[in-house]
């Protein structure tokens, strides 16, 4: 939801480490960052801030585990999963990037391949079997879209 | 040389049901076969341990020889008879076959009233046959399940 | 082609008795007695049901190769798989790279795709291919509203598969083509512009049909074409501004295979029959057929079926015949059968024609140009459901050549048999006759014949023993009176007869099977007192043929106006091979004689009387002989003149279907010597051959040449015939006829194995199916 640029951040983690210096702080282990309707899951997290203080997120995970991010949508009660390998997050722009293994649940439709990029804002999403935007790699991705009005009869 | 007195043909079933009308002669005939052995026809399907289920009867007449005139002299009469042979349940027990049966008739334009009159005795003669030909088949059916006796 | 049975849908049924499928009832209503029962269809592979060449099963066509479609997802779910997607939820998804779009049974791929959900609209563009099931179309853009399945597809080609199920066999049908554009119009209809149709292979069709304007329904399954053209052999061979024709090759309007043909006395000939299918129990065939030398006859043939009636009406009729000059020259013929309930049923069966040489000249179908005698008949019968059965009939002839036959104006019977006291069977048949003739020289007069008789079948199954005795009254009332001036003549005439039969069995081994061998002596005596009956006229009776059938019968006269004095023997045995498991009589020999002790003193005029004490011997042997091979042969040896009287012998090769050969000998003496050679045969590749050759060796001429080739190829078949046969004394018919059979497209094609079927097994018959009058089934 776009209201939730402006509520408090709170990340949980076994470790943090901070560098001062490049405002990046470093969480380790289980960590759960949560801000409003938003909340990311990862093995590790980096949050940079830029000078207006928006944060970004970078989590990753290792092993069979994968990082998760959940959003509520506006306007529509559902709520938008994603998990991958790698999400990055853009808490200015609502823009969230999904690296290999991506997937994301949005109400009952949803989307796989190997990178997405999804916009809270108006929510758009691209699908590429490759590490960008640009398709140029080898596997297929999948978009599944469930029927929302009952077949007429 | 092993000949032997044949006693009556031991029928597999003791109730049957006919799917057809006896008011057919042909039918009647067949009915009649069937009782001369020993089948009581029942009434209802569900009365019967077997149902005989005439499927066609199929009537020819094909002319076989021409004489100088070019017009018909002999006639070939054929009759077929199509029949299967379910359970009461309409479990097959014996699937649609045939008996064909035929005789030939000689035919004089000047006798055409006689010759009608013959051909209806030949048809009569080759439903006799069939009838006797059908209760043999019937008496080699196997009725593996046990006939409700 | 053969007409398809007639079916009563179920509603119209009411509860069947049984619980089988609504009765398919033969198309031609059975009749017997003087009628000539006409040939129906009845149920196809009956007994040795015949695997169908023609119908391959699909395999042996390569289905083009389809994905699975099986739907994995619920239905309405739509999945894409793409190299890239971009999208907008619940709005639009664009798919690029092998995009693939699947929607329950569904599949469509293509280079790019847009889905635009709120539409459930689909756009692609670059090699688009929509599959469903088998069916498969293809082409470079598409619009579809996928639930609605409304939309368009530019410059398509499609396949579109079915099965047809056609008398019991179901095959794979497939309609293939291309159009400048498709538009759908709803689950399972396509209307195309410049189009073509076939069910040929997709790629390159042998035939098809190039229609302006295509309308593929296939609920329905029925095509409409207008501004169409059948292209053969890219040959256009048909125009037709419209057109309705089967999608499955099921029982649907439409054109039946057309027939070209030459002969002696039409010149050019050309049929080209359309079958109407008016419903499942009504249909009709118009047959238009232009012949050169004469003109244009238009035939018509309506069916009809209920739960109560059936019955086939036809009508040829030819305005003017530019070779005779007559006009109007037609022939018809109505034949109805009708249930009125409680026992009471009636049938009518009449024909005619306009002119005596009208067979001898219209006719394409030797059955039709040797008759003699078209029937007109009018019967209503009785039966009471208890013992006994009535029935009234009014008869008479239209005489083609030779002689004119009595008519019976009309006929009164009441018969019918029942078990009396003490095991007997009593059996009633009287008889009230009127015979009319259009002659005035020849006797009329009406007939009354009362003939009871009871029977008591002693014995049991292994012997029987059964005496009959009856009484034969006659009353005739004659309206010329004869030489003698009587008015009324009666006579009456007890008969008795003895009946006794034996039935030996034993278990044998024959061919390798199991089989039971029964040798049946049977004796047979009748004892019928002489009676005067020199001056009876006779109306309706004749010599019977010498046959076993005939040999255990009380009266060497068929019908009523002669009763033969007899004491007379008759001795015969039969012998069966009846296979052990089945009960199927393989083969039966019999042999058989009558011994008379008292000579013939009853003749018909004209007849000698007999002399000798003891007739022909007769004997038959008929059956299976081998694996492959079937005789039926019959023979009648005279002992007074120590030689053979009649012997006739068929001798029947059958390896496989459609492949057979037919060997038959008929000779009578001082009557006929026919030799009669038929045979269909593969001939290796697509082709089939059928040959039949009936030479008369007494009169040194053929009576019948037949020729027939027949290239079968996957969507169409050809056929051939050259056929030569006697129609008078003097006169032959030669004609040569093809056949073209667009396969699925003529509604109701004959299978190609029946090309002249009926000729391997006799000459035709009377009434066979118009559509096709020369290469029709039996």
């Amino acid at each position: 939801e776009r209201a939730d640029r402006n509520k408090p951040v709170n990340i949980e983690a076994d470790k943090v480490t901070v560098d001062e210096r490049k405002k990046v702080h470093l969480f380790e282990g289980k960590v759960v960052l949560t801000q409003g309707t938003l909340e990311i899951r990862g093995d590790t997290l980096t949050v940079t801030q830029d000078d207006e203080g928006f944060q970004k997120g970078v989590a990753t995970s290792q092993g069979d585990g994968l990082a998760r991010f959940k959003q509520k949508r506006d306007g529509s009660g559902d709520y938008v999963h994603g998990r991958a390998e790698r999400i990055e997050y853009d808490g200015r722009t609502q823009m969230t990037h999904l690296y290999v293994r991506a997937h994301v649940t949005s109400g009952k439709d949803e989307v796989q391949g190997e990178f997405i990029e999804y916009d809270g804002y108006t929510g758009q999403y691209v699908v590429t079997n490759s590490s960008s935007k640009s398709a140029n790699g080898s596997g297929r991705v999948r978009a599944v879209i469930q029927p929302k009005t009952p077949a007429p009869e | 040389c092993g000949f032997h007195l044949r006693g009556q043909l031991d029928m597999p079933f003791q109730r049957a049901y006919l799917n057809a009308s006896r008011n057919d002669p042909f039918m009647n005939r067949i009915a009649r076969q069937l009782e001369i052995n020993g089948v009581v026809l029942t009434e209802r399907l569900k009365e019967a341990e077997v149902v005989i289920r005439i499927i066609n009867i199929k009537r020819e007449r094909d002319i076989l020889s021409l004489n100088r005139a070019g017009k018909a002299r002999e006639y070939r009469l054929l009759t077929t008879l199509s029949f299967a042979v379910e359970r009461a349940d309409g479990t097959t027990l014996r699937p649609a076959e045939g008996i064909a049966v035929r005789r030939d008739v000689t035919y004089d334009d000047t006798q055409l009233l006689a010759k009608g009159q013959e051909e209806a005795m030949l048809y009569r003669d080759m439903e006799d046959d069939i009838a006797q030909q059908l209760v043999r088949r019937l008496a080699a059916t196997k009725t593996d399940a046990p006939a409700a006796r | 082609a053969d007409l398809p049975a007639l079916v009563i849908p179920a509603d119209l049924l009411g509860t069947p008795a049984t619980k089988s499928k609504p009765a398919a009832v033969d198309a031609k209503p059975p009749m017997r007695g003087t009628a000539s029962p006409s040939r129906h269809e009845g149920t196809e592979a009956v007994g040795d049901a015949p695997a169908r060449r023609r119908d391959r099963v699909s395999a042996s066509r390569p289905a083009p190769a389809a994905e699975a479609t099986a739907p994995t997802e619920p239905t309405g779910v739509t999945t894409v798989d793409a190299d890239r997607i971009v999208g907008q939820q619940d709005v639009e998804l664009v798919a690029e790279g092998q995009a693939v779009l699947k929607r329950d049974r569904s599949v469509l791929t293509a280079d790019r795709i847009v889905y635009r959900e709120a539409l459930d609209e689909v756009e692609a563009e670059g090699n688009v291919t929509l599959r469903r099931g088998e069916d498969r179309l293809a082409g470079p853009k598409v619009q579809l509203r996928l639930d609605e399945q409304t939309g368009t597809l530019d410059s398509p080609t499609y396949e579109i598969h079915r099965i047809s199920r056609k008398g019991g066999i179901s095959r794979p049908i497939t309609g293939s083509g291309e159009a400048s554009v498709i538009r759908f119009e709803g689950e399972n209809q396509y209307r195309l512009e410049d189009a073509t149709w076939s069910t040929c292979q997709p790629q390159d069709p042998d035939w098809y049909i190039k229609a302006g304007e295509l309308e593929l329904d296939y609920d329905r399954e029925i095509g409409v074409a207008r501004h169409s053209t059948v292209v053969f052999q890219d040959v256009p061979i048909f125009y037709m501004p419209w057109a309705e024709f089967p999608l499955v090759a099921q029982r649907k309007s439409g054109f039946l295979p057309p027939t070209f043909g030459t002969s002696n006395k039409s010149g050019v000939e050309l049929t080209a029959p359309y079958y109407w299918n008016i419903a499942p129990n009504y249909d009709a065939t118009l047959v238009p057929r232009y012949i050169s030398r004469r003109g244009l006859q238009l035939g018509g043939q309506y069916r009809y079926l209920t739960e109560t009636m059936q019955g086939t009406t036809s009508l040829e009729w030819l305005s003017s015949d530019s070779v005779t000059g007559q006009s109007n020259r037609a022939a018809g013929s109505i034949r109805h059968q009708q249930n009125f309930g409680y026992g009471l049923s009636g049938s009518l069966d009449l024909n005619g024609v306009s002119d005596k040489e009208y067979f001898e000249d219209l006719s394409s179908r030797l059955a039709l140009s040797a008759q003699t005698n078209l029937l007109r008949q009018g019967v209503l019968s009785y039966s009471s459901g208890s013992w006994w059965s009535a029935s009234a009939l009014a008869q008479s002839f239209q005489t083609l050549s030779g002689e004119r036959p009595y008519r019976r104006l009309p006929q009164f019977t009441l018969g019918g048999n029942r078990l009396v006291w003490g095991g007997g069977e009593f059996n009633l048949a009287t008889e009230y006759v009127r015979f009319a003739h259009p002659d005035a020289n020849k006797p009329e007069g009406s007939r009354i014949t009362l003939n009871p008789s009871v029977q008591f079948p002693l014995g049991t199954a292994a012997y029987t023993l059964t005496p009959k005795f009856g009484v034969h009254y006659t009353r005739y009332d004659l309206s010329t009176p004869l030489t003698v001036g009587e008015e009324s003549i009666t006579r009456a005439v007890p008969t008795f007869s003895l009946d006794g039969a034996m039935v030996f069995e034993r278990e044998t081994v024959w061919g390798g099977r199991d089989m039971i061998q029964t040798l049946e002596p049977r004796l047979y005596y009748v004892n019928v007192p002489y009676r005067d009956q020199s001056d009876i006229p006779n109306f309706d009776s004749g010599l019977f043929d010498f046959n076993f059938a005939q040999i255990f019968s009380e009266n060497i006269f068929s019908g009523g106006d002669r009763i033969a004095n007899a004491n007379q023997l008759t001795a015969a045995v039969t012998s069966r091979m009846i296979d052990a498991e089945t009960g199927v009589e393989r083969l039966r020999a019999a042999l058989g004689q009558r011994f008379y002790f008292e000579d013939q003193r009853v003749t018909l005029p004209g007849f000698a009387a007999r002399t000798g004490r003891r007739t022909d011997i007769l004997a038959s042997l008929g059956g299976r002989i081998g694996k492959i091979t079937t005789l039926d042969a019959g023979w009648q040896y005279s002992p007074e003149d120590r030689q053979t009287e009649r012997f006739n012998a068929d001798l029947r090769f059958q390896p496989a279907f459609a492949k057979v050969v037919n060997l038959g000998y008929r000779y009578t003496r001082d009557v006929l010597r026919d030799v009669d050679i038929a045979a269909q045969w593969p001939l290796g590749g697509r082709w089939y051959g059928v040959a039949r050759y009936n030479r008369s060796l007494r009169d040194h001429r053929v009576t019948e040449a037949l020729g027939g080739l027949e290239y079968d190829a996957d969507c169409w078949v050809f056929r051939v015939v050259v056929h030569r046969y006697a129609t008078n004394a003097e006169d032959v018919t030669q004609a040569i006829f093809l056949q073209l059979e667009l396969d699925g497209l003529a509604s109701v094609g004959s299978s190609p194995l029946d090309l002249l079927r009926r000729t391997v097994g006799g000459y035709g018959t009377i009434n066979q199916p118009m559509a096709d009058p020369v290469f029709g089934r039996e």
